[in-house]
């Protein structure tokens, strides 16, 4: 396929966007194609990867608004044009989803949500969802000030999790903990606060996508088999648990989404019940894992949202694990001097 | 005693020669020792407990009756790890 996709999320640190392992699975599935790169900083990890990327560009911080980031992708879309877009950050999704009509005015195609669509599982929006659609979830409570705190303890008990609005999750085992936490969480991501009743147990994700009706383009599911302090995936093993799935469809068919997500959920050693802890508007970093398992679903998006044929498939493989590791890549001076000075980077010569 | 009729052995996974296990609906794992993996086969072949006792009471050269506990805790084990019953 001879096309060319912008993709974000080049940061791939001790919290791993996903940028790279989405341009991992465009290249494995198709060769030829040239990936665009879109970054936020000179030092995002993965700008340096070799490879992947065959062009680089910085794109403004989303709290810049989403007419600051159409300016720039417009004049990135002069300097090389590119078919389609897959943003993979939580705080760029709305100013994606709202853009959607202005990009494809330019001839850049999305596959997203509406941005109406997109709030529906936002962390605090996510135990009403739920309930409308009688999806199982833990007890939630959201404040917008610390003062709720004893009486969220009172319902929730403890510990209990505090979320940041975008990102983060963190057990206090204490009320003083919890009013730490929380301020923690409110100067990184501001308010709301999401805190949720804490269930011991083990944590399992599904990445999914679904075109532009809503049918599902296809799921994988994966236990964590390690994980870092803040909750991130470091290894992981294919599964497909029959509950798991359903739960998922479920939750895909009653959202009415269009374009890649990932549930989280919890299996309760207590009571042996899936809960959904969270759905995330876009791919995960592991979702390289559901190409390898025969799902490539960014190559699916890609496919679809560009009015291509796409496999009808579902079926993958169980027992693939993944396990990150970390590397140096070593850059030349003057990859940081283009980055710093013209907020781009040529890898690939065109 | 766990008893075996309605036990879903289709869906249990099958062991590798090394007795190492995966659980494709969990993801979990085991290992077998080598009679763990002996009982674990038959069970999974739909071998009734009273037949598996006799045949691991004749391979191992056991009482019966020690034979028949240990065949009783590893069917038990079996249940409460959900092994052949992803709905657990």
């Amino acid at each position: 396929m001879n096309i060319t996709v912008a993709v974000t999320g080049l940061n791939s640190a001790d919290n791993p966007a996903p940028g790279l392992a989405v341009a991992r699975c465009l290249k494995q599935a198709y060769p030829d194609i040239r990936i665009v790169g879109l970054g936020y900083d000179a030092l995002d990890t993965g700008i340096h990867s070799r490879g992947l990327l065959d062009q680089v560009f910085l794109l403004p911080y989303p709290s810049e608004g989403e007419l600051a980031l159409y300016d720039r992708l417009v004049d990135v879309h002069r300097r090389t044009k590119f078919d389609l877009i897959i943003p993979t950050l939580d705080s760029e999704l709305m100013g994606f989803c709202q853009l959607q009509s202005r990009l494809e005015e330019l001839g850049v195609e999305t596959l997203l949500p509406r941005p109406e669509t997109l709030q529906l599982r936002s962390k605090a929006n996510l135990a009403k969802f739920c309930e409308e659609h009688d999806l199982p979830h833990p007890e939630t409570e959201v404040l917008t000030s610390p003062h709720g705190l004893p009486e969220a303890v009172g319902k929730l008990g403890l510990p209990l999790v505090v979320k940041g609005l975008f990102h983060g999750a963190v057990l206090a085992q204490t009320l003083d903990e919890a009013r730490i936490r929380f301020r923690e969480m409110e100067r990184q991501w501001g308010l709301p606060i999401v805190l949720q009743r804490h269930y011991p147990g083990e944590e399992y994700d599904v990445v999914a996508a679904a075109d532009r009706s809503g049918d599902s383009l296809g799921m994988v599911a994966m236990r964590k088999l390690r994980v870092t302090p803040k909750g991130t995936a470091w290894a992981g093993v294919s599964v497909s648990h029959p509950q798991l799935l359903q739960l998922a469809e479920r939750a895909l068919q009653e959202l009415g989404w269009v374009g890649p997500l990932e549930f989280e959920f919890l299996l309760s050693e207590r009571d042996h019940e899936f809960r959904l802890l969270e759905i995330n508007p876009r791919f995960p970093s592991w979702v390289y894992l559901a190409a390898a398992a025969g799902l490539n679903l960014p190559a699916r998006v890609a496919e679809v949202a560009l009015g291509k044929p796409t496999q009808e498939d579902q079926s993958y493989d169980t027992g693939l694990t993944f396990v990150r590791h970390s590397v140096d890549v070593v850059c030349p001076l003057e990859h940081l001097e283009s980055l710093t000075m013209k907020g781009e980077l040529v890898t690939h010569e065109l | 005693m766990k008893q075996l009729s309605g036990w879903q052995h289709s869906s249990m996974p099958p062991a590798a020669d090394t007795g190492f296990l995966f659980e494709p609906h969990t993801g979990h794992t085991y290992v077998l020792n080598e009679t763990g993996r002996f009982l674990y086969d038959a069970v999974r072949n739909g071998t009734p407990p009273d037949i598996l006792t006799l045949q691991f009471a004749q391979h191992y050269q056991l009482a019966p009756e020690i034979a028949a506990v240990d065949v009783a805790a590893f069917i038990d084990n079996l249940a409460q790890l959900g092994l052949g019953d992803p709905r657990s």
